[in-house]
């Protein structure tokens, strides 16, 4: 926007007179910038010190996914990973069909899940926008709770069901142009059984805060939390601040 | 990097900002408890995740960002409503200013300057949640328009406009407190007392 465009409809006089306001304005927050600005309570920045003393004392409470992503990352695994899943490719090319199990954890699975689903190299195993479609297709392939469709200004492209130890687990795939939502959803009784894992940092995150967010090493995101009993995790290629302007989180 | 070193610099990089991070989280969260929870966990979540922050890039900028994003997770649900105020009454007594027939240049900085500190607080304090936050990250903590944009994850263009609509909202809430304490405006317009709203009259802190 240009300074044409801020003054439409003045005459010269006026856009004079907004120019040294405006400046004037300005010139006044700049100069009381530190008066302004309010000091943090002595108190308060102790207690930030010593929590992070304390933070160095432990040794790091590094959650699973952290530990799954450094893992990931080391030259070695990378690339017995890259092999192994050439072979895999192979094989399940021969085999025709795709493996359907995921780790037992859920944010472990659902970034498991993501990479094939978000190349495409993981066909959608049903193709619609349609939500009721999908949670018939869901519901015969052993989904056993009702799906939860959250409001995501994105389109839902479809569905696919994988397998966590056992458990058929609903996954919905939606795009943003070239850019993928995959939200892996999985009920609570499943998780209090123990059927499915749950990261215990994640999972204090989602019961103090409401909501898990973190950045995956490529800069996309995973983002987890819980709707009617379903806990719901989000693996995305785009960033956190995109991810959330996507979803209407007052309604989650 | 070894640990002591990682230390040291988050120290040295990250520990200096955090009266502008908890001036900030005060005019977001408008409550200072949760002002202060929020600055502490942005510097744990900070602290944590040190090992990712981009050398060479704006810190100050990045624990903002940590900083926005637990404000998300944890706040926004609960926040305390923003005063209501008549924004449009505010900009037409600011209106009047702009189109008065006095020619005096230093009349706008004879207002600005002899406004209270605590008025001009309440004032920013009192603006829309959008106009607030461009305020503040650009003129009180001197962000970039680019860092702003990536900050509230808008165009360049609609942070220029949010913050010439904001200054404008400030310069009539500015005169009207000088108007209140006598200082001679040359406008003729209806004074927007009512718009003003109650706990900047009362110079509340």
């Amino acid at each position: 926007m240009n300074n044409e465009s801020l003054h439409a409809d003045l005459n010269p006089r006026q856009i004079d007179r907004e120019e040294r306001l405006i400046a004037a304005v300005r010139d006044t927050l700049v100069r009381r910038r530190d008066t302004l600005r309010l000091q943090v309570p002595v108190d308060l920045e102790r207690s930030i010190r010593m929590a992070l003393a304390e933070e160095r004392s432990v040794p790091a409470k590094e959650s699973w996914v952290q530990r799954a992503i450094d893992w990931i990352r080391q030259p070695s695994v990378s690339f017995g990973m890259a092999a192994a899943t050439l072979a895999l490719i192979v094989g399940l090319a021969v085999l025709g069909q795709r493996s359907d199990a995921l780790p037992r954890e859920l944010t472990h699975a659902a970034l498991a899940a993501f990479p094939g689903v978000h190349s495409g190299s993981t066909k959608l195993d049903i193709m619609s926008s349609d939500k009721q479609q999908i949670s018939a297709y869901l519901a015969s392939h052993g989904v056993q709770h009702a799906v939860f469709y959250p409001e995501v200004d994105a389109e839902l492209a479809g569905a696919n069901v994988f397998s966590v130890n056992g458990l058929p687990c609903a996954e919905l795939v939606y795009k943003k142009a070239k850019h993928t939502i995959a939200l892996l959803q999985v009920d609570d009784a499943s998780i209090d059984a123990k059927r499915v894992e749950m990261d215990p940092i994640v999972a204090e995150d989602v019961a103090y805060s409401k909501w898990h967010w973190a950045s995956t090493p490529d800069n996309g995101t995973l983002f987890v939390w819980k709707s009617n009993s379903i806990m719901c995790t989000v693996v995305s290629d785009l960033q956190i601040d995109e991810v959330s302007s996507l979803f209407k989180l007052e309604a989650l | 990097m070894h640990m002591e070193e990682l230390r040291k610099e988050f120290e040295t990089e990250a520990l200096p900002h955090m009266s502008a991070l908890y001036s900030f989280a005060v005019r977001l969260t408008r409550d200072r408890d949760d002002a202060a929870d929020l600055v502490q966990e942005t510097y744990l979540k900070a602290y944590r995740f040190f090992d990712k922050f981009e050398r060479g890039t704006n810190c100050k900028a990045w624990l903002f960002r940590i900083l926005k994003n637990s404000y998300i997770n944890r706040f926004r649900k609960s926040s305390k409503a923003p005063d209501t105020v008549e924004y449009d009454a505010i900009e037409e007594f600011y209106e009047t200013i702009r189109d008065s027939s006095v020619e005096t240049s230093v009349l706008e900085e004879q207002v600005f300057e002899n406004a209270l500190d605590d008025e001009v607080a309440n004032a920013i304090e009192s603006l829309p949640e959008e106009f607030r936050t461009v305020i503040i990250l650009c003129d009180i903590e001197g962000f970039t328009y680019e860092e702003i944009a990536e900050f509230i994850d808008c165009p360049i263009g609609t942070v220029r406009s949010r913050l010439h609509r904001a200054r404008k909202l400030l310069a009539g809430s500015l005169a009207e407190y000088a108007r209140k304490r006598g200082f001679e405006l040359p406008h003729s317009g209806t004074s927007p007392e009512s718009a003003i709203p109650e706990r900047s009259l009362n110079n509340e802190q």
